[in-house]
């Protein structure tokens, strides 16, 4: 019971007016993130650095997704397909959607490949699983890291490894609230 | 079909009469009266319509469905996001990322005194029109926004009518095949009068497997049906028939189905009418990607045999990129295990491998075998007969050439006319051994009590294990039972020992239990297989 309460509790405080429908985005300058290169793949099976080949020179937003999670995790994946439209041709170029996968044990490529097309994922939106300890390695200095997997929190991670500046929103923050916060992360010096 | 002795009569002469009706009937009416209280599962038309949008998003006159989400309305398909990804085939909610869907069950949503959820949102109870608010508007009966999360929907007025009904009885509705005291699993045995004793010995063992299982009270108090039907001529009518028998005899899940022959069109077809079937009897198990759910197999095939073989051979090779040639008769069964070959060659760093086509006459042998001793390779994986693969060691024999022969189809006796120069030089691998045979008492016990036939013995361990599996499963799975949970239950199976197979393991992403072989070599003297290995993991 008391895990329970705990859960509604960091549901309630972590979902801005559920009931009232604000918009805010609450979100929260990081001080300092230090992004692994860890060895991943990606829904292709290609094998990537997820420092220099995803992070690097760019503006992101990261989330943190599985397969066989259909509560949350299809709201957050539409919310991302949204993103890719809203910021159009600036995707791939200057700013890279990453969702990273919090069940690198199931999520093979393949499921991460099926995952991404059945929410129409463009280029520039990159879908990343890899091996269950460097995974879990990378979540844990992503700040994502959960002891269950369904307890994953829905938290955005948007920042720009030029200036180094670091924010998180909470996962469904309407996309258009979300541009902006890319934009900003993207412009600021 | 003979009554099982635990149906014989003790109940008064009339009931025991219908009940023997019942069995003997065949189709709806004999189910419907005697089935222990089937009908108050069986779902409307209507009902049967909103469940496909409840279950999948998608509405079964093909008419659009959208679901928009949060404040800006986000777009997707309805199949993206159906109710039960959410609140669950059950409808009580499967709390995720610090978010809990509501129970949608019909007296958790009409309580009289309405609701108070977590969050502090209270509202009168649910009447239809409230749902349709709910479902279209994302409202609740007191007018307030329900959580962000609960898309919108946008459906006919048709679909919504179907959706609502389908609310009302869902958590109360059953899979097909399900009653409170019964569970109806099928199987399916080979037609054809050649293959008679394998029908007999699919029968005979999940018979008394089953009886057993009933005689000690059942699963959660519900006791086994099993219901028998045959294949057909082709895959299309077999298909055909399976399906026909499935719905008339409303079979819950299936056990050792014969498959063989049609193997692709069944797989499909289970996954099709969402049946999961434990062990189906074939050689070549559909267990790639894309994954097919419902068709759980218990051994490698032809496919993950050759695989282990690759890996034993590769193991052995000095020289890993020593490349290997591939001889195959023209036959469409060779083609998959042709690049299952090729494929793990790659994985095993002993490749890419040659392929080399058999010839069509005799006359060629000679002429084809000079063409592969020029190669100067010494590992030839061979995907034909014993016959052929005997032809082609004898004219290298003339050659004073003996390359390491792998046979990638199961070799029979006649491999043992092979020339004295390929002693020690031929293998191939078989998916079980005597050494996984680590419980046979339980067998040995069925098959003296039950009288099962002497023949068939490999078959029969099969079938043994495949209901083993099966009712493992279903233990699992636990009394609150359904298809869908039964799948969760065998993806949990890890390392599970059947006693007569290796042991099996499944999980999201594997539906083959025992994903490998052994090998064997062959003693050309004392004409005996001898083991060669241990177990070799295909995976």
């Amino acid at each position: 019971m008391p895990i329970k309460v705990l859960v509604m509790l960091v549901a309630l405080m972590s979902v801005p007016g559920s009931t009232a429908g604000s918009v805010t985005a609450n979100t929260g300058a990081i001080s300092s993130l230090r992004i692994p290169d860890t060895a991943v793949y990606d829904q292709n099976g290609k094998r990537l650095s997820f420092y220099a080949d995803l992070i690097k020179g760019k503006t992101v937003a990261i989330n943190f997704i599985f397969t066989t999670c259909t509560t949350i995790c299809p709201p957050l994946t539409a919310m991302f397909r949204k993103l890719q439209q809203d910021l159009g041709e600036r995707i791939g170029l200057e700013v890279r959607l990453i969702s990273v996968s919090v069940d690198p044990a199931n999520d093979t490529p393949e499921r991460l490949h099926d995952f991404a097309a059945k929410f129409k994922a463009g280029p520039g939106w990159t879908f990343v699983t890899g091996n269950k300890a460097e995974i879990d390695a990378l979540l844990q200095a992503l700040g994502a890291a959960v002891g269950d997997k369904n307890d994953h929190t829905p938290m955005i991670l948007v920042g720009n490894d030029v200036t180094g500046y670091w924010t998180r929103a909470y996962g469904l923050t309407p996309p258009a609230t979300l541009v902006k916060v890319i934009t900003e992360a993207a412009n600021r010096e | 079909m003979s009554l099982p002795a635990h149906d014989r009569c003790t109940l008064p002469y009339i009931i025991c009469l219908a009940s023997i009706a019942g069995l003997i009937l065949p189709g709806s009416f004999g189910d419907l009266v005697f089935a222990g209280g089937a009908a108050q599962y069986l779902l409307t038309a209507q009902e049967k319509s909103g469940k496909q949008i409840y279950v999948h998003g998608t509405s079964p006159g093909g008419r659009k469905i959208s679901a928009y989400l949060g404040e800006s309305s986000v777009e997707v398909p309805g199949r993206t996001m159906p109710c039960a990804n959410c609140h669950g085939l059950d409808g009580r909610g499967k709390p995720e990322g610090g978010v809990v869907p509501s129970n949608l069950t019909w007296e958790a949503l009409t309580k009289p005194y309405g609701v108070t959820h977590p969050e502090g949102r209270t509202h009168p109870p649910y009447t239809d029109r409230a749902l349709e608010l709910a479902i279209t508007r994302g409202l609740d009966p007191a007018g307030n926004k329900l959580l962000n999360v609960m898309p919108h929907y946008q459906l006919s007025q048709e679909d919504l009518g179907d959706l609502v009904a389908y609310l009302k009885r869902l958590g109360k509705d059953h899979d097909p095949g399900l009653t409170e005291n019964s569970i109806t699993i099928g199987t399916t045995i080979p037609a054809r009068a050649d293959l008679a004793g394998i029908g007999q010995a699919i029968k005979a063992v999940t018979t008394a497997f089953f009886e057993e299982v009933n005689s000690r009270g059942g699963i959660y108090n519900r006791r086994i049906e099993l219901k028998i039907n045959a294949t057909s001529d082709t895959p299309i009518t077999t298909s055909a028939i399976v399906k026909r028998f499935i719905q008339n005899e409303q079979v819950f899940a299936m056990t050792s189905a014969f498959t063989a022959g049609a193997d692709k069109e069944l797989a499909a077809l289970m996954d099709n009418l969402e049946v999961p079937m434990v062990g189906p009897l074939t050689l070549y198990p559909q267990g790639g990607y894309p994954l097919n759910r419902h068709v759980f197999y218990i051994l490698s095939g032809v496919e993950g045999q050759a695989r282990a073989l690759v890996n034993f051979a590769c193991q052995r090779m000095p020289v890993k990129r020593a490349a290997v040639l591939i001889v195959y008769s023209d036959d469409e069964m060779a083609k998959g295990v042709l690049e299952a070959i090729t494929d793990q060659c790659r994985k095993s760093g002993c490749g890419p491998p040659e392929p080399y086509g058999y010839p069509n006459a005799d006359s060629d042998v000679p002429g084809f075998a000079a063409k592969l001793k020029q190669t100067s390779k010494s590992v030839i994986f061979f995907l034909g007969t014993s016959r052929e693969a005997i032809a082609l060691m004898k004219e290298a024999s003339e050659l004073r050439w003996s390359p390491t022969f792998y046979l990638g189809a199961i070799a029979g006796n006649e491999i043992f006319g092979a020339p004295p120069s390929f002693a020690k030089k031929i293998f191939f691998s078989v998916p079980s051994s005597p050494d996984d045979h680590t419980r046979t008492e339980e067998f040995r016990d069925l098959a003296t009590k039950h009288k099962l036939p002497a023949h068939h013995l490999g078959v029969q361990r099969s079938v043994y294990s495949a209901a083993k599996i099966l009712i493992e499963g279903l233990k699992r799975a636990g009394k609150d039972l359904s298809r869908e949970k039964l799948i969760q239950a065998l993806e949990g199976l890890y390392e599970y020992p059947t006693g007569v197979t290796p042991a099996v393991t499944y999980g999201l992403n594997r539906r083959i239990g025992a994903m490998g072989a052994y090998v064997v070599t062959i003693d050309l003297e004392k004409k005996q297989f001898l083991p060669a290995s241990g177990w070799i993991d295909s995976n």
